[in-house]
């Protein structure tokens, strides 16, 4: 099942002599309960192919069509409550709200939606990401890397099509760093959830389904790892 | 589909009637208190015309028979006439009270019906509004029904319903995933049943010709001797790919339960090995174990030291002589890491994706007698627990195999 379908994305700043082009002619597709990752160096377009997939900035022209719907061809309002319903996003900095306690952290996307959280599925995502123990702390009493996994978690708790993950790694040491993809690993298993990541460390690459690399607004499919298994 | 048939719309609708009903009524009680005051104002009013009277020295007598007289006259009714005053203990009002009550009953009346009318447009145009959503919704849900997941509902507004249908999208994703993913089950299983037979063909024939032979010279003993020694080989070998594949098969069904204990990680690994051991020293090749003798691990351990033993082999098939074998393990934030690492040959790139698929055979693997599950086995074994298991090698740079395990902290 097509979860993401990119075709001929092209995003240009700026005009004449000052003109960038920051995504030239991208066209890809995801399943569903794939977890890819896109490499590349800083300035290479990826940040901007992650905020026009997730409807953040606008491309300049083509098509970007989450679940068969495409998202630029709705209303501003429709387009943001789409992407409340159906995109998760882990950012590089966590972005946590300092004064809500990690349950609080994770149930906040439900809040928005005007949903009432099932005590059930917090506690699957709260074991699932090793946070059990410190569901009252606040953000300011956890590291980075347990701050991340809260972030995480927030993700996974609506169960959107699609989460979007920019450089999740970036502000983490290299062994939570690994956890995290692990754990982003499992998650994308365990609930076929599909996750595109972008990041700059190609090491990083070695659990993810299939990895693309963006140079100069090019995207090249580097391959994949499929996996066989009945899951 | 009418809207109308629903007994809340129906209800709903009862009420509105009988609330375009209250309002007259209610505009008929204000408009008969209204009266009421006039008629307390008029009473009032009377009361100053006699006390005005009374001062200017006529006498109370006249007055009273004045304002009480009912009996009428011309000359009476021609003042009356001229000032326009009516009988004040009489139902029927003056005159000019009942011009003012005739005409709150026509304009009360007026008012009302417009909007009652404007009540009824509206809500009118509110039920058709819903019934084409719900239309529409319908239309879409039944073409789900049978199969068919290529319409959308409406769902990217705020509202009640909208979230509703935003959770039947949902539910429909999880239809349609359980359908393909019962159909990509189908795959497997045959798949499956056509590596097995494959796999047992190639055996079986030898078996077969072994036997053929040796029904050909039955009184041969160096013969006997020699195929009666191959078929042993043979039938072991099929012996341990049955057993293999069983074990692999139920893995993946997740018919096995797996008995989780807290195991020293040490003790664990060195169990897993110590026959290894044996041939590693036999093929010179060393093992070496490294990591906190303390650590533990909840898992079940007997099959958990499966998945290593079958990793450690795999890593003895592809090294040579002079070659090292180290296992470590190390407890992160989240994880619990298994690693095995071999300088060894290495995984070619072309193979990298490949090597945990059921009976794969590099190009370039010397190892020839396996049977092709001991790393499928492990894979299975490490993600029925919940780990994962993965691998970083280049051409000649040996390879790390690792096992992760989430550990709660």
């Amino acid at each position: 099942m097509e979860i993401l379908k990119v075709r001929n994305l092209c995003k240009t700043y700026g005009t004449g002599e000052a003109k960038t082009e920051a995504l030239k002619d991208v066209s890809f597709t995801m399943e569903r309960g794939e977890f890819a990752a896109v490499i590349g160096e800083s300035g290479s377009g990826k940040s901007t192919l992650l905020n026009c997939i997730g409807a953040l900035d606008e491309p300049s022209s083509g098509t970007i069509r989450v679940d068969g719907q495409d998202l630029f061809g709705m209303k501003e309002e429709e387009r943001t409550i789409f992407r409340r319903r159906n995109i998760g996003f882990i950012f590089q900095s966590f972005q946590l709200v300092t004064e809500l306690n990690v349950e609080q952290n994770i149930m906040f996307p439900l809040l928005l939606d005007y949903r009432k959280p099932d005590p059930g599925v917090i506690d699957e995502i709260l074991e699932l990401l090793g946070l059990s123990a410190r569901r009252r702390h606040l953000p300011g009493q956890l590291s980075g890397g347990q701050q991340q996994r809260v972030a995480i978690g927030r993700a996974l708790v609506t169960r959107p099509k699609l989460i979007l993950a920019d450089e999740p790694t970036g502000n983490l040491d290299s062994r939570n760093s690994q956890d995290v993809i692990d754990l982003l690993t499992q998650a994308s298993r365990r609930y076929r959830q599909t996750i595109l990541m972008i990041t700059h460390n190609p090491n990083l690459t070695a659990s993810v389904d299939r990895v693309m690399r963006v140079s100069d607004g090019i995207l090249t499919d580097l391959g994949g790892n499929a996996n066989e298994k009945l899951s | 589909m009418s809207l109308y048939y629903d007994r809340q719309v129906k209800g709903f609708c009862l009420f509105l009637l009988i609330f375009a009903l209250m309002l007259p009524c209610a505009g008929l009680m204000l408009g008969i208190g209204q009266m009421n005051h006039l008629k307390a104002l008029y009473l009032s009013h009377e009361e100053a015309v006699a006390s005005s009277l009374l001062n200017q020295g006529v006498s109370g007598d006249v007055i009273a028979r004045a304002l009480t007289s009912r009996e009428g006259g011309d000359g009476g009714r021609a003042l009356l006439a001229a000032a326009g005053i009516g009988s004040r203990t009489d139902f029927r009002v003056p005159a000019l009270f009942l011009k003012v009550w005739e005409r709150l009953l026509r304009e009360l009346a007026v008012a009302c019906v417009l909007l009652f009318l404007f009540l009824a447009i509206g809500t009118g145009c509110f039920f058709r509004k819903r019934r084409t959503l719900y239309q529409q919704a319908d239309a879409v849900l039944t073409a789900y029904i049978s199969g068919d997941y290529t319409g959308r509902l409406p769902r990217n507004r705020e509202g009640g319903i909208y979230r509703i249908f935003s959770s039947v999208e949902q539910l429909a994703t999880m239809l349609q995933a359980k359908n393909e993913s019962e159909r990509a089950a189908k795959e497997f299983m045959k798949s499956t049943i056509s590596d097995i037979s494959h796999q047992l063909k190639t055996p079986l024939a030898a078996l077969a010709m072994y036997q053929e032979i040796m029904e050909e010279e039955p009184d041969n003993p160096e013969t006997i001797r020699q195929f009666t020694a191959k078929m042993g080989v043979s039938l072991k070998r099929m012996e341990q790919l049955i057993r293999s594949m069983l074990k692999i098969t139920r893995l993946d069904a997740g018919n096995i339960s797996f008995e989780k204990n807290c195991c020293n990680v040490k003790e664990l690994i060195t169990g897993a090995v110590c026959e290894l051991t044996v041939r590693a020293g036999r093929e010179g090749k060393e093992i070496l174990l490294k990591g906190n003798p303390e650590q533990t691990l909840v898992c079940d351990r007997e099959w958990t030291g499966e998945a290593v033993e079958n990793i450690v082999k795999n890593a003895l098939d592809h090294t040579q002589s002079g070659d090292q074998i180290e296992i470590s393990w190390e407890q992160t934030p989240v994880m619990l890491r298994i690693c095995v690492a071999d300088s060894g040959q290495g995984i070619a790139p072309e193979d990298i994706h490949h090597i945990f698929k059921r009976f794969y055979r590099s190009a370039h693997s010397l190892d020839t007698q396996g049977t092709g599950l001991g790393l499928s086995l492990a894979k299975s074994i490490v993600e029925g627990q919940g780990g994962i298991l993965a691998v970083q090698s280049g051409q000649g740079q040996g390879a790390v195999f690792t096992m992760s395990f989430l550990t709660e902290l």
